[in-house]
């Protein structure tokens, strides 16, 4: 009966009315319906070191290929940038161990940013806080934030969200990592979780000092001899005092630190004052997170504002014993190191290089099968 | 019918009977305070006067517990109930006084009621789990951190502080001694009064004076101005600390 009418109705010159009525409802199922597109994410199994401490993965927002491939894609997206032209990647370059080679990053419309990018070599590890002052815990938190930092990518997360949500691609990859069902289902929390994801798998553990503990190579003379100043481990050689902050297999504690770059009468004197401007406690300021040493050849210039530009000039403050500070760590003293000792220690540095990020081609070429199919 | 209802009466008085002795349980509570000499020891803002005029400030004093277990009164030598299988004393963000007069505690809320005779530990980290490294745990654990590679174990005691050698204010003399070794592990037994009571909670309070970890008298001290460090490797200085770590460990009735 009712395509009789329908029928009818046609005859009658309905036509018209009768497409806008399809094209209303194909258009709704498009813009606000994904559940029609199956969303099965697929468990992801990281493959974790043996010798590292165990990741922390939320049981909130477990891996999944899925939701690793959407992270890939965002991370290496401008989308999330006010004017669209900067994207995690600029400054987190892979092949640059994931940093940018900036004593301090540039962010949208050349602002500059107040410290330097960071390497996310392993991050997934930092249990004890994220950014160089510790303010965020975890990765998901920590996602947050660059979208919304003037001297970054200057955006606003409602903006964000409304590019994501209007995006031909977006809305289906979001559906199959997430399950969402509607495209205003998007939201940062998601994004933010997605980031959190495929940063996770940057997990990088095949530097010839793995192979070395692995059995698999053999330092040279000159690379063992590093690595023993490193870790003091000789009595017949003089100590460099880096493993106690920057022990293996991470080449970080994760811990805090001031390390006497900062030349201040009193504590409440930082100009930037670090884990101190989190935490309220004087004794914090001038604190920062110790860096992995992991891929340090790759990572020029050095500490959190990029002062140093060589290993050399990092080798001749810590020799010197640093700038003198009520909370400057104990560890750095005055050192006693020779020029052949600091040749030996960049020979074993260079140890730590590990080129499984160097020629990422992006996206979906982490490694892993990410594939969205 | 009437050997079922039987059987249900029955296993309704075991089910009941498994729940009271989950019930007869209470928490005790470990607590370590630290004192330099008799001052509570607060990390960065506080100095401490030390011997032949010399004073010290410090920003970590820490230790590891392992196999914390109470003796029953009742107990022969082998039958101890476990309270904290490892854990680190670590008393880097004791910041102000308050934070130091209440201490590093550990707890355990699942001590069977009763009268206890004794608490027993082990000092440092017990060979089983020195064998092991952080990638045997997930974070956050007391053995995530503190590992030394190159000597295949955990540091068992950090004392990181700096020491004003010269009188000028200045306390820019770096002092860092990181001990550990399975041949220092010891375990030590303290005699208690305790009786564990049902839902409630019972304190047993330890206190470490760290000047005694330093510093046996007077005429016998680790003398800061000729040496300022040890990793474990002069024998003279980390056995001196580690003994006497041991006996700056008391319990305070």
């Amino acid at each position: 009966m009712m395509w009789q009418r329908m029928r009818e109705r046609w005859r009658e010159g309905e036509r018209e009315r009768l497409f806008w009525v399809l094209i209303i409802v194909l258009w709704s199922c498009n813009d606000n319906r994904l559940a029609y597109i199956s969303s099965e994410p697929t468990p992801y199994k990281l493959e974790e070191p043996a010798n590292f401490v165990k990741m922390q993965i939320p049981a909130d927002n477990p891996l999944t290929k899925e939701g690793i491939a959407l992270g890939e894609r965002l991370f290496f997206d401008p989308i999330l940038s006010a004017d669209s032209s900067l994207s995690c990647a600029s400054c987190h370059i892979p092949s640059l161990a994931f940093t940018d080679g900036k004593a301090r990053s540039v962010g949208v419309g050349g602002k500059t940013v107040r410290r330097s990018a960071p390497s996310l070599i392993n991050v997934g590890y930092h249990y004890k806080g994220l950014f160089w002052d510790g303010r965020v815990q975890s990765l998901e938190m920590q996602a947050l934030m660059p979208v919304v930092d003037h001297s970054e990518m200057d955006n606003s997360w409602e903006v964000a969200e409304e590019r994501l949500r209007r995006h031909s691609d977006y809305p289906i990859l979001f559906r199959r990592a997430f399950g969402i069902r509607r495209t205003s289902d998007i939201d940062r929390y998601l994004a933010a979780k997605a980031l959190a994801q495929f940063e996770r798998t940057l997990v990088n553990h095949n530097s010839k000092f793995d192979r070395v503990q692995r059995g698999d190579a053999k330092f040279t003379a000159d690379e063992k001899r590093g690595w023993q100043i490193f870790f003091d481990d000789s009595q017949e050689l003089p100590t460099s005092e880096c493993g106690h902050c920057h022990i293996d297999p991470l080449f970080t504690t994760l811990g805090f630190f001031n390390n006497g770059i900062e030349q201040v009468n009193t504590l409440g004197d930082f100009r930037d004052k670090g884990l101190g401007a989190v935490t309220g406690h004087i004794s914090d300021n001038g604190k920062f997170r110790t860096p992995t040493l992991r891929n340090i050849m790759l990572t020029a210039p050095y500490m959190h504002d990029g002062r140093f530009a060589t290993l050399d000039e990092v080798f001749d403050h810590y020799i010197s014993g640093g700038h003198f500070a009520d909370n400057v760590n104990p560890n750095v003293r005055k050192l006693r190191l020779r020029e052949q000792d600091k040749k030996d220690l960049i020979a074993f540095l260079q140890t730590l290089t590990d080129s499984t990020f160097v020629n990422y081609s992006v996206p979906g070429s982490s490694g892993a099968d990410l594939s969205l199919q | 019918m009437k050997n079922i209802l039987w059987l249900g009466a029955i296993l309704l008085l075991i089910a009941a009977s498994c729940k009271d002795n989950d019930d007869k349980n209470g928490q005790v509570d470990l607590t370590f305070k630290s004192t330099f000499d008799t001052a509570p020891l607060v990390m960065y803002d506080e100095q401490y006067a030390y011997y032949d005029n010399l004073n010290l400030k410090f920003q970590l004093f820490q230790f590891y517990l392992t196999d914390v277990v109470l003796v029953p009164d009742d107990a022969t030598s082998t039958t101890t109930v476990p309270h904290t299988e490892i854990a680190l004393i670590s008393y880097k963000d004791v910041l102000g006084q308050a934070a130091a007069l209440q201490g590093i505690t550990i707890s355990a809320n699942k001590i069977p009621a009763g009268k206890y005779k004794a608490v027993r530990f082990g000092l440092g980290v017990a060979p089983r789990f020195n064998a092991t490294n952080p990638g045997n745990y997930t974070p956050p654990h007391p053995l995530d951190d503190h590992y030394w590679s190159s000597m295949l174990g955990y540091v068992f005691m950090k004392i990181e502080g700096n020491a004003d050698n010269d009188g000028d204010g200045l306390f820019n003399d770096k002092l860092t001694f990181h001990i550990g070794a399975n041949s220092l592990y010891r375990t030590m037994e303290f005699p208690v009064s305790l009786e564990v009571k049902e839902g409630q909670s019972s304190t047993i309070n330890f206190g470490i004076d760290l000047k005694r970890v330093m510093a046996v008298s007077a005429s016998d001290f680790l003398d800061v101005r000729t040496v300022t460090q040890d990793h474990t490797t002069n024998p003279e200085i980390y056995n001196y600390l580690y003994d006497n770590l041991e006996q700056a460990v008391q319990i305070k009735q």
